[in-house]
């Protein structure tokens, strides 16, 4: 019996190992296509991205000012005058609050935006992306330039709310918190609709069916069901959103003139107006690192929490 | 993992976004690689955007080529850009001429970053007005311009305000927060700040006095204006009734229409200009001096002075049609500031005004 058996698993086992070899072969082939598809972009990457931001990290670190001094001295110094002053500190937290607002505004305007996409037929679908997102043809200069003639004090927007008995004076919607969320929110809104459409086009639509049958309302159903399994589209959504808005220049700088003085500004000025390109580049590397922080952290957590399984 | 990668994938795409705006110029502008100054066929040239490049790009480029065969690359850009470029390719200049506005002639000449240049390669220098020269043998003035204050006359005739005659007339609360002022960053905030100084007792060596009157203004304004461009059509709009500009943007604006008045106050008006370097270790030298020489030859002045700036040369006036908005009276004070002074104070100054002034920034504005 015993020797059968033996004989038995030897086969087994030979003919699994058949295909894993030729397999191993074919993913290695596999692994050399996708190198050498990928070659191009890595070089751009390395050439036109690692090797500046290697080269910023290294100005960072220098104490003398401007680059290429011939007796540059290395310290932590600009780092540690970035969180010692207030004012910089201030900078930073102004430039969190104004990326949490918009990352909210987006979220609660993308989302309804989002449901209707994937209930609608195909047809409508894909008009509904064409247009979602046709902003994105635009240049980001232009759209904030119509914004900034939109929102001046004496602009359509606030001339409407006068006019409908609103408010009596005009808000202040330009050169604020409020001028910049408006303006990042409309740059980046299609980014959230389409990355929660996408999560949505992936639910089962028999599950709502299940719920209904077992007598569960629409609502109900939205909040067990629907919302849950849209997590990982909400996620990948507002983690985009909000680490684009933590590194926008183009907005804040003209929607929020020197009111909003987030840090990429800051850092700008630093580099192109002072000239002190170690201290700007030692900003550039705080924002990055506190994106870095913020981002892991906010998708760990979702991981780990409650919904952990929609994850998977 | 998937989501991990995803989730640098868009890091990255995002900083490359972010990191995109300041160094938005390649590297690599297309460059003959002869040096010698006999079989010259371009050079290259960075100056600011709009009038200034238009002038260039469309009347004096034509005819330098026209005359020296020379082709003119053009680069647009703010002067501070301009010269942290330059800086950043001290050891191989992309660049043959840069344009700054007058203190980052000072700054350049300071960091070593501009060539001597002398009346034997540039005659024409021999005739340029000595008030407009921002440092002696180092930048050569070539669109001149005054920084002063303008308003709207209509508003102000309407609200039965009286004319502005004096910097520190720019700090009413009847405004209601209509002003159009530049962020320090700027030549027109900066200069803002050190003639306000000079209104209330101060000067260039004592700023503080112009700081306090800053933060009364600030407090009387809605904001700052980062990008400079911008002040023009809040002008323009009627978003604001009171500014300080450089008078080229001042003639547009009455060109186009605005009723606006501009005003050299008693205290007196910064008069400068926009002024050509050569790049310290150009490729090409003697053709960027040669075209140095023509922009301040008579003939291009003229085409300048055309476009809303005064010419440079001695004994010239700007031209006819902007004589009634921005023509200068012998009785105006206007005057040549120190930049050197001033380059030496700047970044002092700038941190004080972020730090102190920008935060009182609508404090008192009344709708």
């Amino acid at each position: 019996m015993e020797p059968v058996r033996y004989d038995d698993r030897q086969e087994i086992v030979s003919l699994r190992l058949q295909p894993a070899v030729s397999g191993k072969r074919r993913n290695l082939k596999k692994y050399l296509y996708a190198v050498l598809l990928l070659l191009p972009l890595l070089l751009f990457i390395i050439g036109f991205f690692v090797i500046p931001m290697l080269y910023i990290l290294y100005l960072s670190f220098i104490d003398t000012e401007g680059p290429g001094g011939t007796n540059a001295t290395y310290s932590i110094s600009n780092y540690g005058r970035f969180f010692t002053d207030p004012y910089y500190l201030h900078s930073l937290w102004l430039t969190i609050k104004v990326s949490l607002y918009t990352v909210i505004v987006s979220l609660l305007l993308g989302y309804p935006v989002a449901l209707t996409m994937a209930k609608c037929s195909p047809r409508v679908r894909g008009l509904l992306t064409l247009l979602v997102a046709s902003p994105l043809l635009i240049s980001i200069v232009v759209r904030n330039f119509g914004w900034y003639l939109l929102l001046l004090p004496n602009g359509t927007v606030n001339q409407l709310l006068i006019g409908l008995g609103i408010t009596e004076s005009p808000l202040k919607l330009l050169f604020s918190e409020a001028g910049v969320v408006i303006g990042l929110s409309n740059a980046y809104l299609p980014f959230m609709i389409l990355s929660i459409a996408t999560s949505l086009y992936n639910i089962d639509p028999s599950l709502e069916k299940a719920a209904a049958i077992l007598g569960a309302s629409p609502f109900r159903s939205f909040i067990s069901i629907t919302l849950p399994l849209s997590l990982p589209g909400i996620v990948s959504g507002m983690v985009l959103v909000f680490s684009m808005s933590m590194s926008a220049y183009v907005t804040p700088a003209l929607m929020g003139g020197a009111n909003v003085p987030v840090l990429p500004v800051v850092a700008y000025d630093q580099i192109i107006n002072l000239l002190r390109w170690t201290y700007g580049s030692a900003v550039s590397y705080v924002l990055l690192g506190i994106t870095l922080a913020i981002v892991t952290i906010f998708t760990r957590m979702m991981e780990k929490g409650r919904y952990r399984e929609v994850f998977r | 993992m998937k989501r991990w990668m995803m989730i640098g994938l868009v890091m990255m795409m995002a900083a490359l976004a972010g990191c995109g705006v300041p160094n938005a110029k390649p590297p690599g502008e297309a460059k003959p690689a002869n040096k010698s100054s006999d079989d010259v066929t371009e050079i290259t040239v960075a100056g600011n955007g709009g009038k200034i490049e238009r002038a260039i790009r469309e009347v004096i480029a034509p005819k330098f080529e026209e005359k020296y065969g020379i082709k003119v690359n053009f680069v647009p850009g703010l002067s501070g850009e301009i010269l942290s470029k330059v800086e950043l390719q001290k050891n191989a200049p992309q660049y043959d001429v840069a344009m700054y506005v007058p203190l980052d002639v000072q700054r350049a000449a300071d960091k070593g970053l501009a060539e001597q240049l002398d009346p034997s390669a540039i005659p024409n220098m021999t005739k340029v007005d000595p008030r407009f020269v921002a440092v002696d043998n180092i930048g050569v003035p070539v669109f001149g311009l005054v920084i002063a204050p303008a308003y709207n006359t209509k508003t102000f005739e309407k609200n039965g305000w009286a004319p502005i005659t004096s910097w520190n007339d720019l700090i009413r609360p009847d405004y209601k927060g209509k002003t159009a002022f530049a962020d320090i960053a700027n030549d027109w905030g900066f200069a803002l700040l050190y003639n306000l100084a000079n209104a209330n007792g101060g000067s260039l060596d004592n700023l503080e006095p112009g700081l306090k009157k800053a933060k009364e203004l600030a407090s009387y304004s809605d904001t700052f204006y980062k990008n400079s461009t911008q002040m023009m059509p809040a002008v323009q709009q009627g978003a604001a009734d009171v500014t300080v500009m450089g008078s080229y943007a001042i003639a547009e604006l009455i060109e186009s229409g605005v009723p606006l008045k501009m005003v050299i106050p008693k205290e007196g008006a910064p008069l400068q200009a926009f002024s050509a370097t050569v790049v310290k270790n150009a490729s090409h030298k003697k053709a960027a001096m040669d075209f140095v020489n023509f922009l301040i030859s008579e003939e291009s002045q003229k085409q300048i002075a055309e476009s809303g700036f005064y010419p440079v040369l001695k004994g010239m006036k700007v031209v006819p049609k902007y004589e009634k908005s921005i023509g200068l009276k012998d009785s105006d004070p206007v005057f040549r500031p120190d930049f050197k002074k001033m380059a030496e104070i700047r970044e002092q100054w700038t941190d004080r005004w972020a730090k102190e002034v920008t935060p009182e920034l609508g404090k008192n504005v009344k709708k």
